[in-house]
């Protein structure tokens, strides 16, 4: 099983980790998590930020837990360049293993005339989920379509799961995530009960040249290798080398008996209707913030044109106050899907900066307006 | 005067290669600014931005308020929308140092044009810098920035490098070059279906593909050559140092994207003399000149693309009229040029910052 605090530390519903404490406990893995979080991801993974309200029209019907037999074995598939040369050995043990992949990932195994047992969907922001909507437009057909499960977040773009029968798809009861697929694939396999969870094509650049750029999704894999309570192995030939993740040939990690499938026990989620008036609830409570949020811009935008302007330092501490409240906070961070305001909460912002203060200021402040604007056309026009 | 600019990688991209000529137009044009480059990650530009800048660092969540601390930076120049989107908030909310943001067309500024995303954080990002550069006027529109605080650059290319090519004659072969990624939004797909189309008219063209990408697009257009008897006659040189000779050796250029922003491809290849033939997507025509430089169709109308593409193979005369006027329209982007006002608006920004503040 996955430690409680992965979740809780990656739905950033928490600003310190003493405010984390009373909800997972104490102990040196929370630590490091929490520091690894902090130094890595900034503070803020945005798990929960649906910035463009795709989860009000997104299609799926049910949540649902996954579990699996006992003894299984899981392959999280990558496209890096060791998935070409572990092609052959997948073959070899598809029968025997379950694998967990991207949409890039089915793209690659219906390539070569392979299906995953489970396709994850999740992007980081909305722009990535954007490209990879606009990939399958390119592609001509929906390479996830096969897969026999879907788990996608309520924040996926109903484009991206266009030819997808309803009855796959499902939105994981505490999807144990951090933003990044493959550290998510990892924690969702151990969730369910994996005995082994192996790599295959997240090579994160090359055993010689790790890729610094994928620090972050390094660092996490070692931290969920070491808590996740399965045995960890990565058959990534020549990739990184992840710290906790014995290395070997996938033939040898594979089990004696053929993979017996996935299981989801679904419960039915909230309906369209029941999510778009959600919408319309949280808006309303987060009238008082935006109002005073469209001050601030008046005032942010009047030093910027080099007028004298005074309460900068109050407008500041305005912004900064709400991150105190934890149902402002979530509000904000989730039914508005704020980029900005969430991550000065976490960092802070200097007072000190003089006249320079206009520029946090509209950079929350604008966010927050303009999204505001923009939810409100969205439930105008969802009501029309 | 010391410059931070951030980079998303240094992978040999469009914006990546520009830049790097701009960098080194910038240190020949003012040799007192100092430039230092904070990239998230690694690539095979990385040893030649070392060469070009003052310090490289390679850090996928850097404490960017820090390194402007420990580097005395005066002003910070953000490239890329998602360094914009995770660097920004510290830079505003923690330091005073001035941040342009030059926004071009990566994922967000191309979405946004060719596809309506309204994507509110970078609207944002825009209002909060303290500077705007733009590729171009078209990109600029529907910000609402107030005047004086941003500028639009025009889309830069290594312009002089292939304006040295001879224009083509009778001695160069009838092929058609396409520089880009192998990636399903090229619609390279099309190009294979039009060349089958444009050797009845002209039994010797061929058609070659420059640019590495994705393993799978290339297996799936080398099986389109083979089904459609062309194997023979479509290449594939994959990424290539010295993309001036492949235009060197090919009659027209072509690019039948169904997204894109300003191809820099286009843009070089004009400077070769080369007449183009591109889809009518993004920006493109903000370059191209329908009939004047090239043709332009619409994505996906392959009998249109092939009729294009053999008018310019086989009316050697048009083709070298066009070949010519596009050569002339792209002095216009070469990147000296364009670093030159990059360069001061990046001085404006800062200097504009200073009055502010006191």
């Amino acid at each position: 099983m996955v430690p409680s605090f992965v979740h809780a530390i990656g739905s950033d519903r928490y600003l310190t980790a003493s405010e984390l404490g009373p909800v997972v406990g104490r102990s040196d893995a929370v630590g490091r998590a929490w520091t690894l979080y902090q130094r890595r991801f900034g503070g803020y993974c945005e798990t929960g930020v649906d910035s463009q309200w795709w989860g009000v029209t997104n299609p799926v019907r049910d949540t649902g837990t996954l579990a699996m037999d006992a003894g299984q074995t899981v392959i999280v598939l990558g496209t890096g360049p060791s998935a070409d040369r572990a092609l052959p050995a997948l073959r070899a043990v598809r029968d025997r293993v379950l694998v967990f992949t991207s949409p890039r990932g089915a793209e690659w195994m219906r390539g070569h005339g392979l299906t995953p047992d489970l396709v994850l969907v999740e992007h980081r922001t909305a722009l990535d989920a954007h490209h990879a909507a606009r990939h399958l437009v390119d592609l001509g057909s929906n390479p996830i379509a096969d897969a026999p499960l879907v788990a996608v977040e309520w924040r996926t773009p109903p484009a991206l799961l266009a030819g997808v029968e309803v009855d796959r798809l499902f939105v994981p009861d505490a999807l144990p995530t951090w933003g990044l697929w493959p550290a998510t694939a990892v924690a969702m396999a151990a969730q369910a009960g994996a005995a082994r969870i192996g790599l295959v094509g997240i090579d994160l650049g090359t055993a010689d040249q790790p890729d610094a750029g994928f620090a972050p999704m390094r660092e996490l894999l070692e931290l969920l290798g070491g808590v996740c309570g399965a045995e960890v192995f990565d058959a990534g030939v020549g990739g990184a080398v992840k710290a906790g993740w014995q290395a070997g040939a996938l033939e040898s990690f594979a089990p004696g008996q053929a993979r017996s499938p996935l299981v989801v026990t679904r419960h039915r989620a909230p309906s369209r209707e029941q999510r778009h008036a959600g919408l319309v609830t949280a808006r309303r409570r987060m009238r008082p913030q935006v109002e005073h949020a469209r001050r601030i811009l008046g005032l942010a935008m009047a030093a910027r044109a080099g007028r004298p302007v005074r309460g900068l330092q109050d407008a500041a501490r305005d912004l900064l106050v709400w991150g105190q409240d934890p149902e402002i906070r979530v509000d904000l961070q989730e039914a508005m899907g704020l980029a900005f305001l969430p991550r000065l909460w976490r960092i802070g912002i200097d007072l000190g900066l003089g006249p320079a203060l206009w520029r946090p200021l509209m950079l929350a402040a604008h966010e927050l307006v303009g999204q505001a604007e923009r939810l409100e056309s969205r439930i105008r026009r969802e009501a029309a | 005067m010391q410059i931070l600019h951030i980079l998303e990688s240094f992978a040999a991209g469009g914006i990546e290669t520009t830049f790097l000529h701009a960098l080194r137009a910038f240190r020949a044009s003012d040799p007192d600014v100092s430039h230092h480059v904070l990239s998230f990650g690694g690539g095979a530009l990385e040893a030649r931005y070392r060469d070009a800048a003052e310090s490289v660092t390679i850090d996928p969540s850097p404490d960017v308020v820090e390194l402007c601390r420990d580097r005395r930076i005066e002003l910070v120049h953000v490239l890329f929308e998602r360094c914009a989107y995770r660097l920004m908030p510290a830079l505003v909310a923690r330091s005073a140092v001035p941040v342009v943001y030059g926004k071009g067309y990566d994922m967000g500024g191309m979405y946004r044009l060719n596809e309506g995303l309204d994507w509110q954080a970078d609207a944002s990002l825009l209002a909060a810098a303290d500077g705007v550069t733009f590729t171009t006027a078209d990109l600029e529109s529907g910000y609402g920035l107030p005047a004086g605080r941003a500028t639009v650059l025009g889309k830069a290319a290594d312009v002089a490098r292939f304006a040295q090519l001879p224009v083509p004659d009778a001695t160069t072969p009838m092929r058609i070059v396409c520089v880009a990624n192998l990636h399903p939004r090229k619609r390279l797909g099309d190009l294979i279906e039009a060349l089958a189309v444009v050797r009845a008219e002209v039994p010797s063209a061929t058609l070659r593909f420059v640019g590495g990408g994705n393993d799978a697009e290339r297996a799936r257009l080398t099986r389109l050559a083979e089904f459609r008897g062309l194997a023979s006659a479509v290449s594939f040189a994959g990424p290539v140092e010295d993309v001036a000779a492949e235009l060197a050796a090919a009659r027209v250029a072509a690019l039948p994207s169904s997204c894109e922003g300003v191809p820099t491809a286009l843009i070089e290849a004009m400077a070769a003399a080369r007449p183009v033939v591109a889809t009518r997507v993004g920006h493109v025509r903000s370059i191209i000149a329908d009939g004047v430089e090239g043709w332009l169709v619409a994505p996906g109308d392959v009998p249109a693309l092939a009729s294009r593409l053999a008018h310019v193979l086989a009316d050697q005369d048009a083709s070298r009229e066009m070949g010519l006027a596009g050569r002339r329209r792209a002095a216009a982007h070469d990147v000296v040029r364009v670093a030159r006002a990059q360069l001061a608006a990046l001085r404006a920004a800062r200097q504009r910052s200073l009055l502010q503040v006191h």
